[in-house]
């Protein structure tokens, strides 16, 4: 299991982040505890391959803009996806000028992102899904929008007002679009799919 | 039939894993479940490589200047490498020499390319003059006129004074007014040079004729020695006419031989005895028709 780190919330959020500023190891450590899963998530959903570095080049943006951040925990959280959504643009951005193909990372089924039927993937899901797995369920079965709301909603654990913040659009946009995600994800997974990770007494990020 | 709508609360209490799946509708218990499952603690592969990211972090934050910089060279100058392509590049360096070589040629910084030679080597010999007035006290005079038109002593037989005029350092300006025509002072020059010349050669035919009709108000040649101790007399007065200059005065006046000009200062033209020379030694001019330039 993870080291033993100081819990990241509101309390404790600007000590941790006046403790980062001033270099202090055990600041940056519950930084990367509460934000490195996150982002990995998020990362590994939308681009498989490139996302640990990707999440490299988040956080040394993140140290060497981290002087210029005002906010709270939570504002927090959307500027660093913020960040990391800059760097995916930039990444696709230069894999169309280079020509690359992604490729399909292989043979898990789970991780690719093509929109695979409901119907294959409720069994997986009625016996055990790890964080990863559900993530790219969700994403494997919305488009992309809707999926992007979701996982800045769920994985960076964002309102409504901060994903819109994050993406650039209004929160009616971003509530419509919650909407119709839920919506189509509970057509997709009936309530007895997924009831085994739902009871189980789960420590959550 | 539509689907029935998702209270705001329900939704936010659903995603962020905070709602009481009682409360939950049957048909989102499966979403709260996946969302659930999304937001489950961090495994160790997630949190792999920690030491080396906060040391990163650390070294990044205790040096934001540099660390700035490099991320700024890192974002600007592949932008410019690749949003300016070479050949852009090399147009550019061609058109920003080219138009520079004509502006300077424009501005007689440098020979124009465009001119012909023959333009490009008179061109600092040009008998035009700018008008730039001397002041003197509180009276400006304007120490010559218009540019000037040059015309041939040999087709010209009323224009026999040349005037000069010259700045001096106290800013007053000096006219001095020669009674010979330039160009008889080349003649004389190469008269009275080397052997005695014949009276007969055609390069000194304007010369005899110059020298006869400034005998004739005196007493008119009668034979060949005396036409030749006419001119010999014309030059000595010609010669000793410009010897009352400086040199300086001289030598620029015999340059403009053939010509009839005003300038503000002749002292940096360049030095004209070799025409009177080129007309004496006969090479060149045997075709009688006498100009004075070789």
């Amino acid at each position: 299991m993870a080291p033993s780190h100081v819990p990241l919330d509101d309390s404790s959020f600007q000590c941790v982040l006046t403790g980062a500023r001033a270099g202090e190891a055990w600041a940056a450590e519950a930084l990367f505890h509460d934000l490195q899963p996150r982002l990995l998530r998020f990362l590994r959903t939308v681009e498989p391959r490139a996302a640990d570095d990707l999440a490299g080049e988040v956080w040394l943006a993140m140290a060497s803009r981290l002087s210029t951040f005002e906010g709270d925990l939570v504002g927090f959280r959307a500027w660093v996806f913020t960040i990391a959504r800059r760097r995916l643009a930039d990444h696709r951005r230069t894999g169309a000028r280079r020509g690359t193909q992604p490729v399909d990372p292989g043979d898990d089924v789970l991780t690719s992102a093509d929109g695979r039927a409901a119907a294959d993937v409720q069994g997986v899901v009625a016996d055990h899904l790890s964080a990863q797995e559900a993530v790219d369920l969700i994403s494997a079965s919305l488009p992309p929008d809707q999926a992007e709301v979701l996982l800045l909603r769920v994985v960076a654990d964002l309102d409504v007002a901060h994903v819109a913040e994050v993406m650039h659009r209004s929160p009616n946009w971003v509530r419509v679009t919650q909407h119709r995600a839920l919506r189509r994800l509970a057509k997709d997974f009936p309530p007895d799919s997924v009831l085994s990770v739902m009871h189980a007494d789960h420590e959550t990020i | 039939m539509t689907d029935p709508i998702i209270p705001d609360r329900i939704a936010d209490e659903l995603l962020a894993g905070s709602a009481d799946h009682t409360e939950i509708a049957a048909e989102l218990r499966g979403v709260a479940g996946l969302a659930a499952a999304a937001r489950q603690a961090p495994t160790e592969g997630e949190l792999a490589g920690m030491t080396a990211a906060v040391a990163a972090f650390q070294a990044a934050v205790t040096a934001p200047a540099s660390a700035a910089g490099a991320a700024s060279q890192r974002s600007v100058f592949p932008m410019i490498r690749t949003r300016i392509p070479k050949r852009a590049a090399i147009i550019g360096a061609v058109t920003v020499v080219f138009a520079g070589t004509a502006a300077a040629a424009a501005a007689d910084v440098v020979p124009s390319p465009w001119a012909s030679p023959r333009v490009a080597q008179t061109k600092p010999f040009a008998t035009t003059t700018t008008a730039s007035p001397t002041t003197l006290g509180e009276t400006t005079v304007p120490t010559t006129e218009a540019p000037t038109t040059t015309e041939d002593p040999a087709t010209t037989e009323g224009s026999n004074t040349t005037e000069a005029s010259a700045t001096t350092e106290s800013g007053s300006t000096e006219t001095t007014t020669f009674l010979y025509p330039g160009r008889d002072y080349g003649l004389c020059t190469a008269w009275t040079n080397g052997a005695p010349k014949r009276i007969t050669n055609p390069a000194f035919s304007y010369l005899v004729d110059q020298a006869i009709a400034d005998a004739a108000a005196a007493e008119a040649p009668a034979d060949e020695a005396a036409t030749r101790a006419a001119v010999d007399a014309y030059c000595e007065k010609v010669i000793a006419d410009k010897k009352g200059l400086s040199v300086d005065d001289a030598d620029a006046d015999a340059d403009d031989a053939d010509e009839t000009q005003t300038a503000t200062s002749v002292s940096d033209r360049p030095a004209g005895n070799g025409k009177g020379n080129g007309n004496g030694n006969g090479n060149g001019k045997s075709n009688g028709q006498g100009h004075g330039k070789p």
